[in-house]
């Protein structure tokens, strides 16, 4: 119970962090962070399948890409990263503090509801996901399909065929260099 | 370790990191900034659904609903961070207020 409690002020912390601090780099360091800890819980609570997921894709992968888009651009002016923080440091506190007590409210009155599926754990992660949820493996193809499409939309060349929209003035700035 | 009381600690953590997500989205301008704020929100959301396969005892069917959110997240992730790189390219900023071409 206790490394439970120390992981989720883990979690807590690092995603306070991740969304407060201005330096981008440290940013998404933190929330590598926060994934790593809640890997860890996931660990604790039984799924590894999803502490695994969590650690490498979650941890790793999204970390590289932050890091790797943070490397491609400049550090912006101080002055635009100061506006509103007063206001994210204080309306975070209160309105976390009234949904802890609607979350204890909701526990005392969802308690009867929370009661043990009898059968659930009858079955492996693979059968579940396999022929339980083969839907939502259909629907991952998918999305990975959609996202590769997508980036290579978006990284594709200004002189690649498939563009259809006309030139204008704004779009000359496309092909200078930035971030080297 | 009773289940129910893993929950209620969980969903505590949840609802603050529900929230700090959506603060961060309404308040930050700087657009990896706000990417950031999407993962934590998408870390409350898998949490949550790992709390609540853990009370009810039913984990195997979160853990798989959650390795489907792990692989839309990066997906999400690839395509904004793409999107962010043109945007920077073209505006030389990252600050979404000079993000004002579309409107009319």
């Amino acid at each position: 119970m206790i490394l439970h409690l120390v992981l989720l002020a883990a979690i807590a912390v690092c995603a306070l962090r991740a969304v407060l601090l201005t330096d981008l780099l440290r940013s998404a360091i933190s929330l590598a962070l926060a994934s790593a800890a809640l890997s860890i819980l996931f660990f604790e609570l039984g799924v590894p399948y999803a502490a695994v997921f969590e650690l490498s894709v979650g941890a790793g992968l999204v970390m590289v890409l932050l890091v790797s888009a943070i490397g491609l651009t400049k550090r912006a002016p101080p002055e635009n990263e100061e506006e509103g923080k007063s206001l994210v440091l204080i309306i975070p506190v209160l309105t976390l503090l009234a949904l802890a007590v609607i979350d204890i409210i909701a526990f005392a009155s969802l308690d009867s509801r929370i009661l043990p599926v009898p059968g659930a754990q009858a079955a492996s992660f693979e059968e579940t996901l396999w022929r339980v949820r083969w839907l939502d493996v259909l629907a991952q193809l998918g999305m990975i399909l959609a996202g590769v499409f997508a980036v290579l939309v978006l990284f594709r060349k200004e002189n690649d065929p498939i563009v259809i929209a006309p030139r204008n003035e704004g779009s000359a700035r496309v092909e200078e260099p930035h971030g080297s | 370790m009773d289940p129910r009381l893993i929950w209620l600690y969980d969903f505590v953590i949840v609802a603050g990191l529900f929230l700090l997500g959506l603060i961060g989205l309404l308040v930050m301008r700087n657009l990896v900034k706000l990417l950031i704020s999407i993962e934590v929100l998408t870390k409350g959301v898998s949490l949550a659904l790992i709390a609540s396969g853990f009370a009810q005892q039913n984990r195997l069917v979160m853990q798989s609903v959650v390795v489907t959110l792990i692989v839309v997240e990066v997906v999400v992730v690839a395509v904004a961070l793409a999107l962010i790189v043109n945007l920077y390219r073209r505006t030389g900023s990252l600050d979404v207020r000079r993000l004002a071409d579309l409107k009319w």
